[in-house]
């Protein structure tokens, strides 16, 4: 088995990264009732419901840098529909090469590696926003109150993000994609030994 | 008349763009005015009736939203403000989406000498959103003749009844679009030729010209 990605598994990661988004979208829509502590956890909410994906995309590809494509395809979405944000591509890409070191050698990447690796990913994402907002918050808070947050809304995100609950979040994070690996594991287990 | 794909590609790209440069109000105008004035000049008025309407709605629900902060208002004043800064983008998106072929969309960004396999992943990640409630309902179909129900009591069969015919399908379907890519040579090493006339005309130059100087008077102006 090739190595290296191939046309057919560009074309799989892009279709799976269509899902991806699809499912993030009405994640985060459905979640909006949680305000701003919901927008702060908001990948790991999407990480929860589509930890199915991680271990399709490792079982029917499992090779070095899916991740990383499939991050840069989100990011370059979220960037043609004006969510692009210099920070947020720079931790989610750096997540996705970690988790591609971690866990993209083969099609037959233990479960619990996968989790870790989704978590890394999605804490990846998270970081775009926790990084910023105890690092440089004052710029991080006019760039978005520039952009059309209310500064209440945006004060109140930055309190999720910074210090002990910033902390905490991560860990929420962290924890939701895990559980959301394990839970894809449980809804593809029999269709995946089926096809094998 | 129609427009280069180039052109929705660039607006795309410029807009958030400016958006990391804010500061001036006039700046989500400028792209909405260029968005509306892209869709009269190809004759898409009933599509721009419709976006208007959008915009006008979620206007009403950000001051509602505003004025009434305590009934949850704030809550969803987050999405409303962005899908307003978003609907340029879709105003955009929609003529990419439903008036070019996947084969004229990768004829137009040729030019542009980016890496191929980027190119078409992300065509036909573009291509695929909008479809998929088209493969939804396929499924819902499917399930409704096997009388298999989607039901709240059981969560997780109904999101396994939702999800995994979605991932299988999407590996039916990379095999059926890279042999169709295959066989019109999408990894011949060559520089790749069209039936299309993708070329840049007068009004697309213009186009350009116009998004480019507001990107650059709005990153000064704020």
């Amino acid at each position: 088995m090739s190595k290296n990605l191939k046309m057919k598994d560009m074309v799989h990661i892009a279709l799976l990264t269509a899902i991806y988004i699809i499912i993030y979208m009405i994640s985060m829509t459905g979640f909006s009732f949680l305000g701003q502590f919901g927008h702060t956890i908001s990948p790991g909410i999407a990480a929860f419901f589509t930890g199915a994906i991680i271990i399709f995309m490792n079982r029917k590809i499992g090779k070095m840098w899916e991740f990383t494509l499939f991050t840069l395809l989100v990011m370059g979405v979220f960037a043609m529909v004006g969510g692009g944000y210099i920070p947020w591509v720079i931790t989610s890409v750096t997540g996705a090469v970690i988790a591609d070191i971690l866990a993209s050698r083969s099609r037959e990447t233990s479960i619990f590696l996968l989790a870790i690796s989704w978590g890394i990913i999605h804490v990846g994402q998270a970081f775009g926003s926790i990084v910023p907002a105890n690092f440089f918050v004052e710029s991080f808070r006019t760039h978005w109150i520039e952009r059309g947050m209310n500064p209440k809304d945006m004060d109140l995100q930055i309190s999720y993000a910074r210090g002990v609950v910033g902390l905490m979040s991560t860990v929420g994070i962290f924890i939701l994609a895990f559980v959301g690996v394990y839970l894809g594991y449980l809804i593809l287990r029999k269709h995946l030994e089926r096809q094998a | 008349m129609r427009v280069n794909p180039l052109v929705a590609f660039l607006f795309n790209m410029i807009l958030p763009i400016g958006l990391m440069f804010p500061g001036n109000h006039y700046q989500h105008y400028f792209f909405l005015s260029v968005a509306s004035i892209i869709l009269l000049i190809t004759s898409k008025l009933v599509r721009l009736m419709k976006f208007a309407a959008a915009y006008g709605i979620f206007f009403g629900l950000s001051i509602l939203a505003d004025y009434y902060p305590n009934y949850g208002g704030q809550f969803f004043l987050i999405f409303i403000v962005y899908s307003m800064q978003f609907i340029p983008c879709l105003m955009m998106a929609s003529l990419l989406i439903k008036d070019y072929s996947a084969g004229e969309i990768i004829s137009s960004l040729e030019p542009l000498r980016l890496p191929k396999s980027f190119v078409v992943s992300l065509t036909i990640l573009l291509r695929y959103i909008p479809t998929f409630r088209r493969e939804f309902s396929y499924i819902k179909e499917a399930m409704r003749l096997r009388n298999v129900p989607y039901t709240i009591r059981r969560p997780v069969k109904s999101f396994e009844f939702f999800l995994v015919p979605q991932l299988f399908r999407c590996a039916i379907l990379a095999e059926e679009i890279t042999s169709a890519g295959l066989v019109k040579g999408i990894t011949n090493p060559v520089r790749r030729s069209s039936y299309y006339d993708m070329r840049m005309g007068a009004v697309d130059y213009i186009l350009c010209l116009i998004l480019i100087l507001g990107l650059v008077v709005f990153i000064w102006w704020r």
